[in-house]
């Protein structure tokens, strides 16, 4: 009995069960059935898309046979065949398909996916970006659903990599004549073909038509507010603090200062105003006191890696145009020392990416210099040629400094070379075991001004202030290197001279 | 090593810059490539062979186009160094580089040629738009021909195309030739309205036929007539407005469905509206006659494109008189018979209206309804209309008839 009721239970249960599934089933196909292109969707307005991929683009001329072109479709062809790029460029990195048939057509994605297909196969892969692009419009059809351009001298580089190993890398600028379609709301490239090569001497004419000046014998120091370290823009930004401070420092008899710009903080690729204007802002506050002003940027960027050098371009582009033409400005420091990356990095990744981005800067700025600032007279030596002068810090004992010193100045003769950071803490407690002091601190200093005097050698000392607070991105969490770091200054935390100031103070005679 | 790199850039830019002969290299080995070749035609098989590579495991070879990278070993054969181009490379037209790489080095580079495969058949893309267009010298469709060569390569600049279009038994051909990797022509629009049918070759190949439909331009000008049954403002016959054929300016009728709205504007200035659309150029609408007497201004207008003479219709009283009896408390009021213009009992649903005043004049009630077999019946129950005087105000076909009367 008790077993015929089991049974029923069990005969009921699977009875429903079966059924709940094949409900189940038959919603789940429905709904499926039911998603995909709904209208919202149609168009592709629906992605607001961040932006990963911002090479240079300048329309040369939008005469065309065909019909006129019309900005909003310009701006969409754009934007999707700079996406053709960045999905190839990619695919070539991870050798996968992915994207590849949203921006080619049927019959050009074919020639990707052999080609896709036989890297694999070796076991080869490719970091690819474009820096530039200078399209031509030939031709814009009726319907408004065909598109020929020209694409001169687009820009780009290219690391080569088989396996592990780096084969080979290099920068080419190559022209490319391009048909692209209009399908379900993409262009897409149908036929790519390359150009022949234009003329060497416009690739080399870039590099003479710089009008640097002169490198002036800078006397400064390496600039954050007193209460808002490594965070000079940020929401604190107080225009009459940093206006005294600017004010002691033109009493001082001092003519340069050296300021951050950290790329997070400036908003990445796209700098937002604000920022520029607090920029000009610091700027002028400089030039009014007669100070110029050493912009570095990149300051805790970290990257480097190839698919992110159109983003820093832009970033840096901003910055550059909006301060080119400022009376105050100096020149531009590309990085704060780099080689301490070599080692997580790697020395190729963050100097290929370094000689891009000077390169890029001299282009965009003409007159004022491009250095880059390494953490030691041993790395300096890298990209001398590149930059216009060579710039290095040095923490060591001072006895060390003059053959140090020497063996750059041998190595890079011909470059002018600035101290652009060196100081000492006159940290005294627990963790150096009372060692220091400002005594210490003032010697140093004595000595070093001292020496460059002697060596004529234009320097920037770190730091103004003593600080409070040292954020943790800066040394890291250790109690000591952070205790270590807020006694740098020449002024202690409430703005009072120590002992070392009379040896930094060029408006009065040095004791 | 790193001091080097900027040697090694403007090694790869000499290289790439140079035309095709001779080799470029560093240098520093002795090598060479035995079978230099300028230009190929696409989809030819390539091997490159060298001789002088010191180390051929660490020697490889960098392949390169408009469609990518590759890097590949080389493979030693005998006294040479071999490697074959893979297929992919060679089918795709335009510059071929290599180098051979080592050590992070070009030792020797140089590019081949390779050029479209201009002598087998052709393949011919056609792009034909906008597939409809309006008759006139103005408004044309546009036909791109993209020739390619079986690998799919545009042909080179300069290939010539024939471009053929067919419209009322007349063929005209043009030749156009590539230029930016198409052949295009503008086909302009004929003065009669019609299919046109194009289509294009290029050498042996014939491409499909394309249509572009040729629709009449807009309306010109036109005129419109009435027709009715009778000329009583009966309530009940139907008047129906006609356009004349409508065309456009080369003589084509409009195509069908062209929208005509026909204003009517009365003697008191109100206007009444009514459309249709035309089929085979000709637009009917109609509408109800009024039920009293009246005057119409009618104008017909295609919107934005055409407008029509004005013509008048006069409809005449159909209704001359009606009868009002009431109930012994005057709580039921009786419209009726309503005859027309023969005599006849008026059709259903002429509007009857009753309004209710107080004795001063001060309006409490406006009741509607249509009649029934020429008569129709208002009731004013005791609960909405105490006992008193009312004047009471009866409204049909245009007519107007005031009682005072005292509700019992």
């Amino acid at each position: 009995m008790l077993n015929k009721t089991f049974y029923r239970i069990v005969l009921l249960v699977s009875f429903l069960g079966i059924n709940a599934l094949v409900i189940w089933g038959i919603s789940s196909v429905l709904s499926y059935l039911n998603t995909g292109a709904d209208r919202s969707t149609m168009l592709h307005r629906e992605v607001a898309m961040k932006a990963v991929y911002l090479p240079k683009v300048e329309w040369e001329n939008l005469e065309n046979p065909g019909r006129p072109m019309e900005l909003p479709t310009l701006a969409a062809i754009e934007k999707d065949y700079l996406s053709a790029w960045h999905v190839r460029n990619m695919a070539f990195m991870n050798n996968d398909r992915y994207g590849i048939s949203d921006y080619y057509t049927d019959s050009a994605r074919v020639r990707l996916y052999e080609q896709i297909d036989l890297n694999l196969a070796q076991g080869n892969w490719f970091k690819n970006t474009t820096l530039e692009h200078h399209p031509e419009l030939d031709f814009y059809s009726e319907d408004g659903t065909l598109v020929v351009f020209t694409d001169h001298h687009v820009s780009t580089y290219q690391e080569v990599y088989n396996k592990e190993e780096l084969l080979f890398q290099h920068r080419n600028s190559t022209s490319f004549q391009v048909l692209m379609l209009l399908e379900d709301g993409f262009w897409r490239i149908r036929h790519l073909k390359e150009l022949p090569k234009p003329s060497k001497t416009e690739v080399t004419a870039e590099k003479t038509k710089r009008l640097l000046q002169k490198i002036p014998p800078m006397k400064g120091v390496n600039y954050y507010p007193r209460d808002t370290p490594w965070d000079t823009f940020g929401p604190t930004f107080n225009d009459s603090i940093v206006n005294s401070d600017f004010e002691r420092l033109r009493q001082m008899g001092l003519n340069t200062v050296r300021i951050f710009v950290q790329y997070e903080d400036f908003g990445g690729a796209i700098v937002p105003p604000e920022k520029i204007a607090l920029l000009q802002e610091l700027l002028s506050l400089a030039g009014e006191n007669d100070l110029q002003v050493v912009v570095t940027l990149f300051d805790f960027y970290g990257d480097y890696d190839v698919p992110n050098w159109t983003l820093t371009h832009r970033h840096a582009e901003t910055i550059v145009n909006a301060l080119k033409e400022h009376p105050a400005l100096l020149g531009w420091d590309i990085k704060n020392e780099p080689d301490l990356d070599f080692e997580s990095r790697g020395e190729q990744r963050v100097t290929a990416w370094l000689r891009e981005m000077v390169t890029a800067v001299q282009k965009w700025d003409a007159l004022h210099p491009v250095t880059i600032g390494w953490s030691s007279p041993e790395a300096a030596v890298v990209l001398a040629e590149e930059v216009d002068y060579v710039s290095f810090h040095y923490y060591r004992e001072v006895d060390e400094f003059k053959a140090a010193y020497s063996v750059l100045k041998e190595a890079v003769n011909t470059k002018p070379l600035v101290l652009q950071e060196y100081g000492y803490s006159s940290y005294d407690g627990i963790w150096n075991a009372f060692l220091g002091s400002e005594e210490s601190q003032a010697m140093y200093y004595k000595q070093m001004q001292a020496l460059l005097k002697k060596e004529e050698l234009p320097f920037l000392f770190w730091g103004f202030h003593d600080f409070k607070e040292i954020p943790t991105e800066v040394v890291g969490r250790l109690p000591w290197r952070k205790a270590r770091q807020k006694y740098f200054g020449i002024l202690d935390t409430e703005g009072k001279p120590k002992e070392a100031y009379p040896y930094l103070d060029y408006g009065k005679p040095t004791p | 090593m790193r001091r080097f790199f900027p040697l090694c850039i403007l090694l790869v830019f000499t290289a790439c810059d140079k035309a095709v002969q001779p080799a470029e290299g560093d240098g520093t080995w002795d090598i060479a490539w035995v079978n230099p070749i300028d230009s190929v035609r696409a989809g030819t098989p390539i091997s490159l062979k060298f001789t002088g590579i010191r180390s051929d495991t660490a020697t490889s070879i960098y392949i390169s186009n408009a469609f990518g990278t590759t890097v590949l070993p080389l493979k030693k054969e005998e006294n040479t160094w071999v490697c074959a181009i893979p297929k992919h490379f060679v089918r795709k037209a335009g510059p071929l580089y290599w180098k051979v790489l080592y050590d992070e080095k070009v030792k020797l580079a140089n590019r081949i040629a390779v050029v479209p495969d201009a002598g087998s058949i052709p393949h011919v893309e056609t792009y034909f738009g906008p597939r409809s267009i309006t008759v006139g010298a103005r408004d044309y469709s546009m036909l791109v021909t993209i020739p390619t060569d079986p690998f799919d390569n545009t042909l080179l600049a300069g290939t010539p195309v024939t471009i053929k279009s067919e419209f009322q038994n007349t063929v005209e051909l043009t030749q156009e030739r590539t230029a930016d990797f198409i052949a295009w022509k503008n086909i302009v629009s004929k003065k009669t309205a019609g299919r046109m049918l194009v289509s294009a070759s290029c050498l042996e190949t014939d491409t499909k036929e394309l249509t572009t439909i040729l629709f009449p331009a807009n309306a010109e000008a036109f005129e419109i007539a009435y027709s009715r049954n009778h000329r009583y403002a009966d309530g009940n016959q139907i008047i129906t407005f006609q356009t004349n054929l409508l065309k456009d300016a080369y003589g084509n009728l409009v195509g069908d469905g062209t929208l005509v709205t026909f204003f009517i504007k009365d003697a008191q200035g109100g206007y009444l509206k009514t459309t249709g659309m035309t089929i085979d150029g000709v637009a009917k609408a109609s509408l109800l006659h009024p039920a009293e007497a009246a005057q119409w201004q009618v104008t017909a207008y295609v919107t934005g494109a055409a407008k029509s003479n004005t013509i008048s219709v006069v409809f005449e009283q159909a209704i001359s008189d009606f009868e009002v009896s009431f109930s012994e408390d005057q709580r039921s009021v009786t419209i009726g018979p309503l005859k027309s213009f023969m005599d006849q009992i008026v059709p259903d649903g002429i509007d009857v209206v009753l309004r209710v005043y107080d004795i001063e004049g001060k309006p409490l009630s406006t009741k509607k309804e249509t009649t029934k077999k020429g008569r129709c019946l208002f009731k004013l129950p005791r609960e909405y209309f105490e006992n008193g005087t009312y004047q009471l105000e009866i409204a049909a076909a245009g007519m107007l008839k005031k009682y005072k009367t005292e509700l019992r």
